[in-house]
């Protein structure tokens, strides 16, 4: 092979520069102590793309780089960087024309086997018109946009759950080449924010469009309101060139500071008032207190636009958004690692479970970030293993109170973090170093822990097969396993996909992975497991339900989880609400339905708990949907 | 790659390996050497009662805590209100950008802490001239650091890799298109 020794020479460099190679993964042996992978699983149809630059002229099978656990079980996911292998030199150079459309599929778990089916339109009704409606080419300069398949995608948009059940999806990208060399396929890469917005309805597997926004936004966070209303932040309109010749200079170099909410019943968008405005990193961290108002945990993406707003040093900042005087107000700075520091990259931002007092009231919230990188521009490099615990008193005017906890085991860049049905925090994927700085050449994580917010530590827990860097999920599934996806990276250093480095050294691999794999927690093997045998498919905030179980005085706990909807570590309307049981007789519970700002409204998955001598053991889920009174 | 011939390729092999590194400086700040360490805004001096966190970014900002019953204001050079903090009965905060606390364009290429800027802040704290000073440090990669990777070496591995694969497909697409009849 003639290139043989320019490559030795190459692997030669590389492995001198990474002394961070990650142990290979371990069988598990005590699954009741470290939980237990499952096999990997896949797609069976469609083209795997196993091979860098795949020209098999198939389009390769999509990766899960957004999910959503739809009320009925199954679980919508979606694409992200469609194309990749296309790009024969330079992602920057090429992926404006080589970019395509992000393909979408359900997955459906009940049966013995998976399987899975396409949602319809093919094309997901990103953006029916096209980008060119809403461009905001710059003058003057040569822009090639003929590709027509990249104009509305799915990839970097937001997504929540409506109070009745379907899936809102608002943003996206569209990609274009600006400026353009004439006559070639090549141009710089400008990957833009949408307006769009479309719907998935879980009834009929069909996205349908929605209202536009005002402001296209890629990478923004949407949360749910109390009111049922879905309240969308950030985003960016134009990634590499923020420069918009028709908006005040203020908007420039920056992202959207303009905020929007959509009302499901007008199936309409409204910008809010000035007030309401706020800088924020792209996807940021935001989360729904207990007090009906909007948290945003000092937490996000920070690379852009061109490095970084002009306006992100306030960014370190957590603060609160109060729907109801459409204001916003700073809390304080996070501890990371002992020291007041702000701004988290690239990390994880969970709720823990929200408690009710003796009185039934939830007084307080816990906001658990870790990993990613650290500080803004110029951040670090390496991933970090620090872990920060930030509350948030909402029965005293939102005291904030933020310390560092104990870190994790392994250092990691872009981990996903999920609240197990027990309350614990069970972390997988990401890798060593900040992959969007060099691609290809950070090692993945295999190694997944698992947190206790009881004691305060971490216990490592069974290695994931795969190793997923970038453009990942871990999902909670409704019978109460994890479920991974995802992995659509950036091939090396931003040239074509190559896999040397991966195959000869373990680096994260430059091709996307289609597959999934199930994560059984250690719960799962510490005996049987209680039983929901009835619970209304609707309850009513303010009000009680009665569900029936198969042991009620062993049942310890009874929580509420709201349907997964994630991307990008991103899952704004992410809750677990434990809630207060009013009554026992004979085998019915009767339950407290907190309020919408506890419990806002829509799909959730219920769990009933009961204690054993390692701890609590949850049932399999039943589907609830809760609407306001 | 149709439409191109060996002149535009080569070129575009060119632009491709140097805008490999563009996504790299855009990620900090247009600095690609600034992975080795970071900036810190540290404060000397502020009224006494009131409390300063700087905030790090590419322009400084300040989230300010004020004991009860006290005002602090903040303005532009030319006047103009910054911000304006007190209440009465509680502690109050606010926050602003501070452009008068600025980082520099390029990271110093020494591996030691040094100031790099000093800056003061004029204010006005209970209709009393006042100001809040400090400095701006360069902070390089610690000692705990130690298991960093140098970020110009990891630029030329990554761009050699680039480079070494976009060289290899271009001599493939060659000798495919001189093998063809």
């Amino acid at each position: 092979m003639r290139c043989a020794p320019v490559l030795a020479a190459l692997l030669l460099v590389t492995a001198a520069s990474s002394p961070l190679v990650v142990p290979a993964a371990a069988e598990t042996s005590y699954p009741e102590e470290v939980g237990a992978f499952g096999a990997l699983f896949a797609d069976p149809s469609g083209h795997e793309c196993l091979e860098a630059q795949d020209s098999s002229g198939e389009r390769c099978k999509p990766t899960a780089v957004s999910v959503a656990v739809l009320p009925n079980g199954r679980i919508l996911y979606w694409d992200g960087i469609e194309g990749m292998n296309h790009v024969g030199l330079n992602v920057v150079l090429e992926f404006g024309e080589k970019a395509m459309g992000d393909q979408a599929r359900v997955l459906d778990l009940s049966g013995p086997e998976p399987s899975w089916s396409v949602p319809m339109p093919a094309d997901t009704n990103g953006n029916p018109g096209g980008y060119d409606q809403n461009a905001e080419y710059l003058p003057l300069i040569p822009h090639d946009n003929d590709n027509k398949d990249n104009d509305g995608n799915l990839f970097c948009a937001a997504h929540v759950f409506l109070p009745d059940g379907r899936l809102l999806i608002n943003g996206g990208t569209a990609y274009y080449s600006e400026p353009s060399i004439p006559g070639t396929n090549f141009g710089v890469l400008e990957p833009v924010g949408i307006k769009n917005t479309r719907i998935f309805d879980p009834k009929t597997n069909t996205f349908e469009p929605a209202a536009d926004m005002s402001y296209g936004r890629w990478y923004p966070s949407t949360v749910t309101l109390p009111s049922g209303e879905a309240f969308t932040v950030s985003g960016v309109r134009k990634l590499v060139k923020p420069i918009y010749l028709e908006s005040p200079v203020t908007d420039w170099v920056t992202n959207v500071r303009q905020t929007e909410t959509y009302n499901p019943t007008t199936g309409k968008w409204r910008t809010n008032p000035s007030s309401a405005d706020k800088s924020l990193p792209l996807y940021p961290r935001i989360h729904l207190l207990p007090n009906g108002k909007v948290y945003y945990d000092a937490a996000g993406q920070a690379f852009n636009p061109m490095g970084g707003a002009y306006d992100q040093a306030l960014w370190n900042l957590t603060s609160v958004y109060d729907p109801a005087t459409q204001s916003w107000k700073d809390l304080g700075v996070p501890v990371i690692n002992g020291v007041p520091a702000g701004f988290r990259g690239s990390g994880f931002s969970v709720m823990l479970t929200l408690k009710p007092d003796q009185d039934g009231r939830y007084n307080s919230a816990e906001v658990l970030s870790g990993g990613g990188v650290l500080g803004m521009t110029p951040g670090t490099y390496l991933g970090s293993d620090s872990v920060t615990l930030n509350t948030i008193d909402t029965a005293n005017g939102d005291k904030f109170t933020s310390k560092s906890v104990e870190p994790m085991h392994q250092p990691r860049w872009y981990a996903s973090a999920v609240v197990l049905p027990d309350g614990k925090v069970f972390v997988a994927n990401g890798a060593n170093v900040d992959e969007d700085v060099t691609p290809g050449l950070g090692f993945p994580i295999r190694e997944t822990e698992i947190f206790d917010p009881e004691t305060g530590n971490w216990t490592e827990a069974a290695p994931q097969t795969q190793g997923r860097t970038y453009h990942t999920t871990a999902t909670l599934l409704p019978d109460g396993r994890v479920m991974l996806g995802g992995h659509a990276p950036f091939p090396l250093m931003f040239g074509p996909q190559n896999n040397i480095l991966h195959d000869t050294l373990g680096t994260s691999r430059n091709t996307t992975d289609p597959s999934f794999q199930i994560f059984s927690p250690p719960y799962l093997h510490w005996g049987e497991r209680p039983k929901i045998a009835a619970a209304p498919a609707k309850a009513v905030n303010g009000s009680t339900m009665k569900i029936v179980v198969d042991s009620p005085t062993y049942i310890s706990s009874v929580r509420m989880v709201r349907n997964p909807s994630l991307t990008h570590l991103v899952d704004p309307d992410q809750r677990t609400v434990e809630l207060a049981v009013l009554d026992r007789s004979g085998n019915t519970l009767t339950l407290a339905v907190p309020d919408n700002k506890v419990l806002p409204p829509g799909p959730y998955m219920l769990f009933a708990n009961r204690d054993s001598e390692r701890g609590e053991i949850p049932s399999a889920s039943s589907p609830v949907l809760v609407a306001r009174s | 790659m149709p439409g191109t011939g060996r002149g535009i390729a080569a070129a575009a092999g060119a632009l491709a390996i140097s805008m490999s590194t563009v996504p790299v400086a855009a990620a900090h700040g247009g600095s690609v050497g600034a992975t080795d360490g970071s900036y810190r805004v540290v404060v000397h001096h502020a009224p006494r009662g009131v409390v300063v966190h700087p905030l790090q970014g590419r322009v400084a900002g300040f989230f300010v805590e004020v004991a009860a019953g006290h005002r602090l204001v903040v303005r532009t050079a030319e006047g103009v209100v910054l911000a304006s903090i007190g209440a009465a009965d509680t502690v109050a905060s606010g926050s602003w950008l501070e452009e008068r606390v600025r980082m520099p364009g390029q990271p110093p290429v020494h591996g030691h802490l040094a100031v790099v800027n000093r800056w003061r802040v004029p204010v006005t704290y209970d209709a009393a001239p006042g100001a809040i000073r400090g400095v701006v440090e360069w902070v390089p990669s610690g000692p705990h650091d130690d298991r960093s990777i140098p970020t110009g070496f990891m630029l030329g591995v990554g761009g050699g890799a680039s480079a070494t694969v976009a060289a290899v497909g271009l001599a493939r697409v060659r000798r495919r298109r001189r093998a063809a009849p």
